[in-house]
């Protein structure tokens, strides 16, 4: 198959964007548009092409991930709900990040699953959602939940990163040898990949779903 | 690896892949569910303060139509007849006093207007209290050599003003032209409106002499209206450079 169904999704999602930049209508989520290319562009370019030329593109997905933690958490950061604690989530945020390209560069390797990198990055972000959650919890205004693209971003990222932290962290380590199971994995991994997709898919799709609903 | 090993190891996959899936949706649900149920309490919450606030409205309504049919025209005839007393009686000292009680009426009947307008919530936008004060500033400087420049600018339609805030912001104005007459000295008033998105600013100017050596005497008059201004969050500054000017900002 040329192209697996969660990437199927990422490519509906960029003509969306790429159909709404034409129209007034904005995203809520910050630099959207540059996101959904970004993803793309790893994800059915980069990815696919390190994977051909060099039978590995776990370089490619290494920087990818930095830089979708960056992106997520700097989404809810910049957020007009304040996240509590929001500076001690910015020090962390920064502290990972200068972790992470280190790990990527001098400790585990540019060609190896930076494991460390990814499950402190997965932590971090829950982190950020589960305080967005308080956030919204204690919040006295009147929100919809159908087409705040954030909750909906939390969706996907809970989707994704709950699904595969646990492989990440240690069935990776038990049966990285084992083609069944490795294969296993990748088809569940696969299964997160959709969730967060179709969360993309759904964000590309809100302000459509905004304005038609207004209108009824 | 055996098959049972193989088949454990991919119980515990699954358990691993699902138990979290499903711990999230649940959490998701909950967020939901929660919200949801606090939109539909802040929603009857607000339907009962709208409620509320009409009924009042109403209340106030009503009162300022009875003062007005009652007291109001208690106080006219009050004003007339004292006026017809006036011109009928003799001797200085009964003058004097007759004159006293017509100009008592006269600024009771003035409060009484005031405090109506105040309180009928028709009367409850911005626009409102323009066409208000732009009455009672040339009503006031017709007898007064000083030319009024009256302006406003921004877009006063459908702008809503309580009617504590009309008032203030009238008796306000009202202190500020009653300084100008008894201390400036001026030819020219300036009253400006600047109505933005989401505040009113207030400017009144003069060209007269400037109130520094009276202002042991006004000082009381600028401390109310920098109180009443206060009051609303506002804030409020005078300036004396070629005249007077005060200018007030009040957030909408």
């Amino acid at each position: 198959m040329l192209f697996e169904v969660y990437q199927v999704l990422l490519i509906v999602s960029l003509i969306i964007v790429f159909f709404t930049s034409n129209k007034k209508w904005e995203y809520d989520l910050p630099k959207f548009k540059i996101f959904i290319i970004v993803v793309c562009l790893a994800e059915l370019i980069f990815g696919k092409y390190f994977k051909y030329f060099h039978g590995n593109n776990l370089i490619v997905f290494n920087i990818f991930f930095i830089f979708c933690i960056i992106y997520y958490s700097y989404t809810f950061l910049v957020d007009k709900i304040n996240v509590k604690n929001k500076n001690i989530f910015v020090v962390l945020l920064i502290s990972w990040t200068i972790f992470a390209i280190s790990n990527f560069l001098c400790i585990q390797g540019v060609w190896n699953l930076n494991t460390i990198t990814w499950s402190s990055g997965i932590v971090l972000v829950f982190g950020i959602v589960i305080n967005y959650y308080l956030t919204l919890l204690k919040s006295e205004e009147i929100l919809d939940l159908r087409f705040n693209e954030k909750f909906i971003l939390t969706i996907g990222i809970l989707g994704v990163y709950s699904t595969s932290f646990p492989l990440i962290v240690w069935l990776n380590k038990i049966h990285a040898s084992n083609s069944f199971i490795i294969t296993t994995q990748l088809n569940l991994v696969k299964f997160g990949n959709i969730i967060l997709a179709t969360s993309y898919l759904y964000i590309a799709l809100c302000p459509i779903l905004k304005q038609h609903w207004s209108k009824k | 690896m055996s098959d049972p090993e193989a088949a454990l190891v991919q119980k515990i996959i699954y358990t691993s892949f699902f138990v979290p899936l499903i711990l999230s949706g649940v959490l998701v649900w909950f967020i939901v569910f929660y919200q949801r149920k606090r939109n539909e309490a802040l929603l009857r919450e607000k339907d009962l303060i709208i409620k509320r606030q009409n009924a009042l409205e109403l209340e106030r309504t009503r009162i300022a139509s009875e003062m007005h049919d009652d007291i109001g025209g208690g106080l006219t005839s009050i004003k007339f007849l004292s006026q017809k007393l006036l011109r009928k009686i003799d001797g200085d000292q009964n003058k004097l006093q007759a004159q006293k009680i017509v100009s008592q009426a006269q600024e009771l009947v003035g409060n009484m207007s005031e405090i109506i307008w105040a309180m009928n919530a028709g009367f409850d936008t911005v626009q409102s209290l323009i066409a208000y004060v732009r009455h009672y500033t040339f009503d006031l400087f017709e007898d007064h050599e000083i030319k009024v420049n009256f302006m406003v600018k921004g877009e006063t339609d459908d702008v809503a003003l309580t009617g504590e805030r009309r008032r203030n912001i009238f008796l306000v104005l009202k202190e500020a032209l009653h300084n100008i007459i008894k201390h400036a000295n001026c030819g020219q008033v300036d009253i400006q409106f600047n109505i933005s998105e989401n505040q009113l600013e207030l400017f009144i100017a003069d060209d007269g002499q400037g109130m520094l050596k009276e202002l042991s005497e006004v000082g009381n008059g600028l401390g109310n209206m920098r109180k009443r201004i206060g009051s609303m969050n506002g804030v409020f500054n005078f300036e004396q450079a070629n005249g007077f000017s005060i200018r007030c900002t009040i957030p909408l």
